[in-house]
């Protein structure tokens, strides 16, 4: 057990988030923190026409093993 | 101790950017990932593509060609794919109009390398948070559940119930010996209606005898505490599986090598006009194989215009060139009658041309798709070919596709891929055929029924 763990500490991992829009293309810059891309979102919706879309936020989530297992 | 202060607050100050960091990069661990994005995996990835991944079922109208493929998918998270095909190469229409048949049948194995150090996945976060959520009321419910296996609650409870049944039964047995002494004594009662009371209490005393004996029974019956501590885990990580297996992934990144074995039987009339009458048709049948290296690179995302799908490939066949020759339709007509009024015709397809085989064949190839539109519609599909035969002409081939997916409101899972395509042959003419760049080009229409059943993989 504890030797798994070792092994997965030995990855690195980078996050990033996105606003996209599920009633139109709209998708928002990738961002570091998760509430820069709901203000994102929100910033998208405050747009004439756009106060009923359904916006989510995407994560993109990037593991890299250091060392191969 | 002014100096150890300051350290703790740099301590307590660092700790809370590190809680700030945690907070905003929450992600599935890296154990879940590796599960998630080899099951997904196999359901995302397009059926379309020359890589066998993917459960799916296709029709080729063009050859009325069936394929038919499968895939595993193994602990470190390659994949196995495995196709079988078969069809008659004189294509669909002459299975109405025609006797007897060119066909083909195949089998591909394809192992997909997908062992990745770097591994990347897309969810939405309202996915997430649900999965969270869920995640934290099991916890929940399970520590509840520790806690009451800890204190025996199962025998306590069970002990309560006895003891309680216990006094019941001396109440009513209390009852019984009170009215038996009544009838025997009283002169004003009514005898009947005390000796009524008196069967209803017996029946409900061993109607409660019967509970306690069950509930001693239980209570005999108790799993031990390692016994329930094991049932207890078992049905966390069941329950822990079961959400996690409903993680939906939008997306993901991967390159990876594959490499391909085929075998493919072709049988085939061909057609020589420069033979005498009865040998100009004769009966053929060529078995070929092919190994072939690829390397392919997919991002699939939600977000619309940013989904491709890329693989180049080298390919040594041992093959013939029967696809190069042209397809003619013969009919023999039989008479009969004095004056021939009654014929019987024949009709079928044979290949003219110069027939080789056992040739060596080497091809480059590349497949690309371009997604479109919301949710990944469409895409173009381009596939160009070099092919390089021992003894015969290089050519160049080039086909494009235009592929229409539609989709299954709640799954994600495509229902149908429909694609008309076009397979420009030799286009620069090398092998000097009589027939036009559009005349010895192949068009068709390739259907797709990908079946998007889980696969179940543990990577524990
Ligand atoms: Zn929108």
């Amino acid at each position: 057990m504890a030797k798994t763990t070792f092994s997965n500490e030995m990855a690195s991992m980078l996050i990033k988030h996105q606003a996209v829009c599920m009633t139109c293309n709209y998708h928002g810059k990738w961002r570091n923190n998760s509430d820069e891309a709901y203000e994102d979102a929100e910033k998208h919706r405050q747009k004439p026409g756009n106060e009923r879309h359904i916006i989510d936020v995407l994560t993109q989530q990037t593991t890299r093993l250091r060392l191969f297992k | 101790m002014k100096q150890k202060f300051t350290l703790i607050l740099l301590l307590a100050l660092c700790l809370k950017g590190y809680g700030q960091v945690q907070d905003t990069s929450i992600h599935f661990d890296q154990k879940l990932v590796k599960r998630l994005i080899y099951k997904e995996f196999a359901n995302l990835i397009n059926p379309e593509s020359n890589n066998i991944i993917g459960n799916f079922a296709s029709i080729d109208a063009k050859d009325a060609e069936l394929n038919f493929a499968g895939n595993i998918v193994f602990k470190n998270g390659s994949i196995l794919g495995i196709k079988a095909n078969g069809g008659i190469t004189d294509g669909l229409l002459s299975i109405f109009s025609n006797t007897e048949f060119n066909t083909k049948f195949g089998a591909d194995v394809q192992y997909n390398f997908l062992f990745h150090k770097k591994k990347t996945i897309e969810y939405f976060r309202s996915e997430y948070l649900k999965y969270k959520k869920q995640e934290g009321k099991l916890k929940q419910e399970y520590k509840i559940k520790k806690i009451e296996l800890e204190h025996e609650n199962a025998k306590n409870e069970l002990n309560i119930e006895i003891v309680k049944i216990q006094s019941e039964i001396k109440k009513k047995e209390k009852a019984i010996t009170d009215i038996g002494k009544l009838i025997d004594t009283t002169t004003t009662l009514n005898k009947d209606s005390l000796a009524l009371q008196t069967k209803k209490l017996q029946i409900d005393l061993e109607k409660q005898n019967s509970e306690l004996a069950f509930n001693q029974d239980q209570l005999a019956k108790i799993p031990s505490k390692s016994q329930q501590e094991t049932e207890l885990n078992n049905w966390y990580n069941l329950k822990l599986d079961t959400i996690e297996s409903n993680i939906k992934i939008s997306g993901f990144k991967l390159g990876w090598f594959s490499i391909g074995y085929g075998i493919s039987n072709n049988s085939f009339k061909l057609f020589d006009p420069s033979s005498p009458f009865d040998s100009q048709v004769s009966k053929h049948n060529f078995l070929s194989h092919s190994v072939e290296l690829k390397y392919n690179y997919y991002i699939y995302t939600p977000v619309a215009y940013k989904t491709f799908f890329i693989s180049v490939g080298a390919k040594y066949s041992f093959e013939d060139n029967l696809s190069s020759l042209t397809k003619v339709e013969i009919s023999e007509a039989e008479s009969y009658g004095p004056n021939n009024e009654r014929k019987i015709t024949d009709k079928y397809n044979a290949y003219k041309g110069a027939y080789k085989d056992s040739l060596h064949t080497v091809s480059f190839n590349a497949d690309f798709y371009y997604f479109l539109f919301k949710d990944n519609k469409a895409a173009i599909h381009i596939y160009p070919e070099e092919k390089i035969a021992t003894g015969i002409e290089p050519i160049t081939n080039l086909g494009f596709g235009f592929l229409f997916t539609f989709k299954n409101k709640t799954e994600s899972g495509n229902i149908v891929n429909i694609e008309p395509y076009a397979n420009l042959f030799d286009l620069a003419n090398n092998r000097h055929s009589e027939e036009s760049l559009v005349k010895r080009s192949d068009y068709g229409l390739r259907v797709t029924f990908p079946f998007n059943f889980k696969t179940n993989v543990k990577s524990k």
